[in-house]
């Protein structure tokens, strides 16, 4: 009996102090990690649109996205974010669409995604990644489906996830382009740069 | 045992993948490249260190009968911190470590040292046994990822820099399926068998 109790004892100790250390851990490292994110996010719009300065958020349909904005006011295109089921898990894409509707570039970086190392994992590099610029409509398919893109050796379904996701996006932004609130407010009433601080750090 | 005796041990005699055979499931998931195989080694080798210092230290607190659950709490309390506190201030590194994190959980290397060695022991020769076993399973891990990048993918890369490219070199053709699963048993068992040969020749 007394047995019991101690190792019950010891047991609840060694939880709570866990516990205890994970908590406070968490909350350090949280608004730290918020931070990066939010700064992660920033850069990859950045990425597919480096011409712009500022992106405004915008929520349309239950969509979140963000128009970009270049130094003279105008309007570059629309970057959303889409999460297509990959191998292993989601692979969360950044994607950038110009106002002619092709697909300016695609964002996708190590901690967007959980595919196999050293296969999976190379949907993140330059070499696939930039085969999207220019692309559009059924072009955004891998060669093997009749497409334009070319699948990674051995890792044709993360290739496939990705594709299939930019081309959701695409699809999506075709079916609700003519939707007025795309327009961003007239130059006078400049909106809140919001992205603007961070700029100015890079 | 003397000190410098626990430390090579942990390297060749009782090599953790080579000798013991443990822990090969995430020795052969991600030992696909040299980088990939470093990370996970010094991301592992650092929670091995960490949880063999404190199971010493509290050992002569843990009743033997429940000794197992507590490693397991002290082991994956330490991974979670690693895997937030790496996110938080280490990103270029957590981006291509990440992913490796949470399997230090289950690696039985971790929780087979505290178990054999870290709670019979002092905490001096615990903390000498971690940084052996680390070294040791670094050395492996990196070993492995290198043999298969070189075959499979005819390049070696560490830290994200390429050190050399056999296919723009000399035309090398690589042999896809040392990057995949059958690719990993075969180098290991190539590995293993030349640590046997080497461990009888010095008998």
């Amino acid at each position: 009996m007394n047995d019991i109790i101690k190792m019950g004892t010891v047991l609840m100790a060694v939880c709570i102090i866990s516990a205890a250390a994970l908590s406070s851990v968490y909350k350090l490292t949280k608004v730290k990690i918020d931070e990066n994110t939010r700064i992660s996010d920033i850069k990859k719009r950045q990425e597919v649109f480096p011409d712009a300065v500022n992106f405004i958020e915008k929520e349309i349909e239950g969509k979140k996205l963000w128009v970009g904005i270049d130094k003279e006011g105008k309007e570059v295109g629309v970057v959303m974010k889409v999460s297509p089921r990959g191998y292993a898990g989601p692979i969360n894409t950044t994607i950038g669409i110009t106002n002619d509707s092709t697909i300016s570039s695609v964002a996708i970086t190590k901690l967007d995604q959980s595919e196999t190392p050293g296969l999976g994992v190379k949907v993140t590099q330059d070499l696939f990644k930039n085969q999207f610029k220019g692309k559009k409509g059924d072009e955004l398919k891998l060669k093997k489906d009749g497409g334009a893109i070319d699948a990674i050796t051995a890792a044709t379904i993360s290739s496939r996830a990705v594709a299939k996701g930019v081309k959701e996006g695409w699809e999506w932004y075709m079916g609700n382009k003519k939707s007025s609130e795309f327009r961003v407010q007239s130059l006078e009433e400049k909106p809140l740069p919001q992205d603007s601080r961070l700029k100015t750090q890079n | 045992m003397d000190n410098w005796k626990i430390f090579t041990n942990g390297i060749l005699r009782e090599n953790p993948v080579l000798v013991l055979i443990i822990g090969l499931c995430p020795v052969l998931a991600t030992g696909s490249s040299m980088n990939d195989g470093f990370g996970m080694g010094v991301a592992t080798a650092f929670v091995l260190i960490s949880s063999n210092l404190l199971i010493s230290m509290l050992r002569k607190f843990i009743p033997d009968s429940i000794r197992l659950p507590v490693f397991i709490i002290i082991i994956s309390t330490f991974v979670t911190i690693v895997d937030y506190v790496m996110h938080a201030y280490m990103v270029e590194l957590y981006a291509s470590l990440g992913i490796f994190i949470p399997l230090i959980v289950v690696n039985c290397i971790i929780l087979g040292r505290a178990e054999a060695f870290a709670y019979k022991n002092t905490v001096k020769s615990s903390l000498i046994d971690g940084i052996g076993m680390g070294a040791g399973f670094i050395l492996a891990i990196t070993l492995l990822g290198a043999i298969r990048e070189l075959i499979g993918n005819g390049t070696l890369t560490f830290f994200g820099r390429e050190l050399f490219n056999l296919s723009a070199s000399i035309n090398f053709q690589p042999v896809l399926v040392f990057i995949m699963p059958p690719g990993a048993f075969i180098v290991i068992g190539f590995m293993i068998a030349g640590v046997r040969w080497m461990l009888k020749k010095r008998k």
